[in-house]
């Protein structure tokens, strides 16, 4: 009995964890001098860091059961709008301060969406698809549709390529954000209270929770996070394309929902997420070297997050069957396989 | 039309048991019982919703033998079904309503032709005798024209129908717009259409019907001509004479007599919902019972404090303070607290049973911005066990304990909180009769120690074995209050039943 109430067997919690493992294995011995080195891996840890921080942002709608699609147009927004402040000041605006204002207008942002649907009661699935495209609108008014490249100072561009022992400095965000977000969504009321209002937004108001004022804040974070990937991307490239915040958004979703699926499966979790991210990364990296044509890439990241979302899907689905042939019976101690 | 020996098994619990029911063509069959009686199970195997057990008799309509759990097949054989709700669009046309899932006449280039839909929608209005635009918005109309465009619809292939089936018809009408309906089943009847009448409202069917069958516990204790039952025999036949044994009783001793506390909740004149200017106070340490049939507004009541029905007129006073639209962030700093009825707003499933329990009041387990989940656990851990939950598995989902554990904890996760007022509905629904009594021992613990509480049960049991005082909600006023002798189940059904004269004209 014991065995059936655990919620989640050992392997779907680990079977991601099992697989990851399983793919490195394989690109090792597959790959020899290849796949394995120092530089190889770095480069794939580190190519995640923008992805990851947009994705642990956006766990927190998700958690709360609501889309945010915008956060494409907010990377972009984030890194033409930090870009743009040194270019038209010359390079002269004190860094922190060109960061603080991005930050500021991420959050604005995040309050625009937040507003529509908790306050307009528009569908979040609409509302930021809508928001997006207008994000994006005033990204190309600024960058007036060009790349912005003058003026960028050195020292911003040192937040993103600096280095502490080897390591990325970027993973180390990756890393300090992912322990924020672990911490805020398992060891908070705010967190229990965001899971509760995902998985039963009304019971959960009926039981005191306020749930307008959760669902309002996780589409700050999920801006907040994005605006963060943003000023990063902008300070590795150092430069602001007006156009590439896009391509975050179906990674961060893919690596979202294949995480759910795992560790603590059937919730939006942090270490779920990290090894998803990884599934996702390995694969791609894997791949590129077994020198696989460039339009696999988005391809099999198309698979994956459908893949995650059938899975996420077969899961419940079995957990209900479970459900339905266990309630109502009087479930005698020890009894039922 | 006719079924045999139909029985239907959920699970564990036999929710039909043998049971035959029969109508013939231009004749009225009235189909009563109480909440749970199997009345609705009954109705949903006629409609090829459920199949029953294989062991269960013929369907028959017509001469002609049916198959069980088949829609279409029912539909062919001419049955057809009108439920409480109607099952019309509002933001669609009469002519659309009419239409819904059926094909259109279409000239040529599938172009739908309007002008012969039109003249053949005042057809099918003829039939039931009522001449509206079939332009029209159907939100538009009155309930009672809505109630007659749902059975023109259901009239439209006239030589096909047989039996039309009414579910609880006059549950949305104004009492002055039944003789209207009544109208229109005799029209129906004329044409030698046999009407199944389902209906808690006993003077309708003194007036409409000509057979009755009487179903309790998915037996049917009683059927015959309606002229051999009086409405007596009728209530006593559906509320039974076996009182069940679930009485607390030294609780529900130390629980009377609480006239003189402080008004912890009153009802001033609320028009809510089914509610028409409802009145009531509830004081310290009462446990009040409200009881009321289906569509009498009793779960209007807390429907109005978790804010999930709006109120049109009058006030809500908590401990004192009017509370203008009440919900649960506004009632938790007066001290009120209220469980809504349906289950899964009860709890949420996909959390475990640890984090349903403490969904209420995280606040004594937060240290800074730090929940204590070792506390937690120790804090759960005590709370299963006092309320005995079984299995003792706070970790597992909410969703994989039985119907009656979950009930458990949800008594216990608003008892927790220690509000002075709980308003409980439907706290015992689902659950066997050993949870049952355990919930109400809870209940009437908690009472002992000062907690005001109002109980909406449709299980009368529940309200005799526990409350000082219990409420009668009649077509949405507070119209009776039972004390002290006056409280078991025959008085409470009794009240329930009682025709309001005035109405039969």
């Amino acid at each position: 009995m014991s065995e059936r109430k655990r919620s989640a067997s050992f392997f779907e919690r680990y079977g991601g964890v099992v697989l990851l493992a399983a793919m490195i294995l394989l690109f090792t011995v597959t790959l020899p001098g290849k796949f394995l080195t120092y530089n190889n891996l770095i480069a794939v840890v580190s190519n995640q860091t923008i992805g990851g921080i947009v994705a642990l942002g956006l766990l927190l709608p998700l958690a709360a059961g609501v889309f945010d699609i915008s956060i494409g147009g907010v990377i972009t927004l984030s890194v033409v709008l930090v870009t743009w402040l040194f270019q038209t000041t010359g390079g002269d605006m004190p860094i922190p301060l060109a960061i603080l204002i991005t930050l500021i207008a991420g959050l604005a942002a995040g309050s625009v969406n937040a507003g529509l649907v908790v306050i307009a009661k528009v569908d979040p699935f609409i509302a930021t698809i809508g928001t997006s495209s207008v994000f994006l609108g005033i990204s190309e008014l600024i960058a007036n549709g060009e790349t912005i490249a003058h003026n960028i100072p050195h020292a911003f561009t040192t937040i993103g390529r600096t280095e502490i022992f080897e390591v990325p400095i970027t993973t180390v965000y990756l890393i300090v954000l992912a322990l924020i977000v672990w911490y805020v969504l398992d060891h908070t009321p705010f967190g229990r209270n965001l899971y509760a209002t995902g998985a039963g937004r009304e019971a959960a108001r009926l039981s005191g929770v306020p749930t307008r004022r959760i669902i309002f804040t996780t589409f700050l974070v999920s801006a907040l996070f994005a605006t963060i990937a943003g000023v990063v991307y902008g300070s590795r490239l150092g430069s602001g394309p007006p156009n590439t915040g896009a391509s975050y958004l179906l990674p961060a979703y893919a690596s979202a929902f294949l995480g759910s699926t795992m560790i603590k499966p059937g919730r939006f979790n942090v270490p779920g997420l990290i090894v998803a991210l990884f599934i996702v990364a390995v694969g791609i990296n894997g791949l590129q070297l077994y020198g696989i044509p460039f339009w696999v890439v988005d391809t099999y990241q198309g698979v994956v997050l459908i893949v995650a979302v059938v899975l996420a899907r077969t899961k419940t689905s079995r957990k209900a069957k479970r459900r339905k042939s266990t309630t109502g019976t009087p479930a005698p101690e020890g009894a039922q396989a | 039309m006719s079924v045999a020996d139909v029985s239907k098994t959920f699970v564990t619990t036999l929710a039909l048991d043998r049971v035959s029911f029969d109508v013939g063509a231009g004749e009225v069959h009235a189909l009563i019982g109480h909440n749970g009686s199997g009345k609705s199970t009954l109705v949903k195997v006629l409609a090829g919703f459920h199949k029953p057990d294989g062991n269960s008799g013929a369907f028959v309509v017509a001469g002609q033998k049916l198959p069980y759990g088949d829609a279409e097949a029912v539909h062919r054989a001419g049955l057809r079904f009108i439920h409480q709700e109607l099952g019309l669009l509002d933001d669609l046309s009469l002519l659309e309503n009419l239409r819904l899932g059926d094909s259109y006449l279409t000239g040529r280039g599938w172009r739908v032709r309007w002008g012969a839909e039109r003249r053949r929608a005042r057809e099918v209005l003829a039939i039931v005798g009522i001449d509206l635009d079939p332009d029209i918005k159907v939100g538009e109309l009155t309930p009672i024209e809505r109630t007659q465009v749902a059975v023109a619809r259901a009239m439209q292939d006239e030589e096909a129908v047989r039996v039309v089936l009414l579910d609880e018809p006059t549950a949305t009408l104004p009492s002055s717009e039944v003789t209207k309906l009544f109208e229109l089943i005799r029209r129906m009847t004329a044409r030698r259409v046999g009407i199944v009448y389902v209906s808690h409202r006993l003077e309708e069917i003194e007036e409409i019907a000509d057979r009755v069958t009487v179903l309790r516990e998915g037996r049917v204790v009683g059927s015959g001509a309606r002229t051999e039952f009086d409405n007596a025999r009728l209530v006593s036949l559906i509320v039974g004479s076996t009182a069940g044994e679930v009485v607390p009783g030294s609780a529900r001793e130390a629980t009377r007599d609480h006239d003189e506390g402080d008004s912890l909740l009153a009802f001033q004149a609320v028009t809510a919902g089914e509610l028409r200017e409802a009145e009531f106070v509830v004081r310290t340490g009462e446990i009040v019972g409200v009881a009321g049939l289906a569509g009498s507004g009793v779960h209007d009541i807390p429907g109005v404090l978790l804010g999930r029905v709006p109120v049109e007129s009058g006030h809500v006073v908590v401990s004192g303070r009017v509370v203008d639209d009440p919900d649960p962030a506004k009632l938790r700093p007066l001290g009120a607290a209220v469980m809504p009825s349906p289950r899964n707003l009860k709890g949420i499933p996909d959390l475990t049973v640890r984090e349903n329990l403490t969904l209420a009041d995280l606040a004594p387990l937060t240290r800074g911005w730090n929940l204590d989940l070792l506390r937690e656990r120790r804090e759960v851990a005590e709370i299963v066990d006092r309320f005995d939950v079984t299995p003792r598995e706070p970790e597992s989902p909410l969703a994989e304990l039985s119907g009656g554990n979950q009930q458990k904890v949800a008594v216990a996760k608003w008892l927790r909180i220690e509000p002075d007022l709980l308003v409980l509905d439907e706290p015992t629904q689902g659950v066997d009769v050993g949870a049952k009594a355990e919930i109400l021992d809870l209940i009437a613990t908690a009472a002992a120690d000062g907690l005001a509480v109002i109980l909406c049960s449709s299980d009368l049991d529940d309200l005799e074995a526990v409350c000082s005082r219990v409420l009668v909600v009649r077509r949405g006023r507070v119209a009776t209050e039972l004390t002290g002798e006056r409280i078991n189940r025959e008085t409470i059904a009794e009240e329930c039943y009682r025709s309001e004269k005035a109405r039969v004209s």
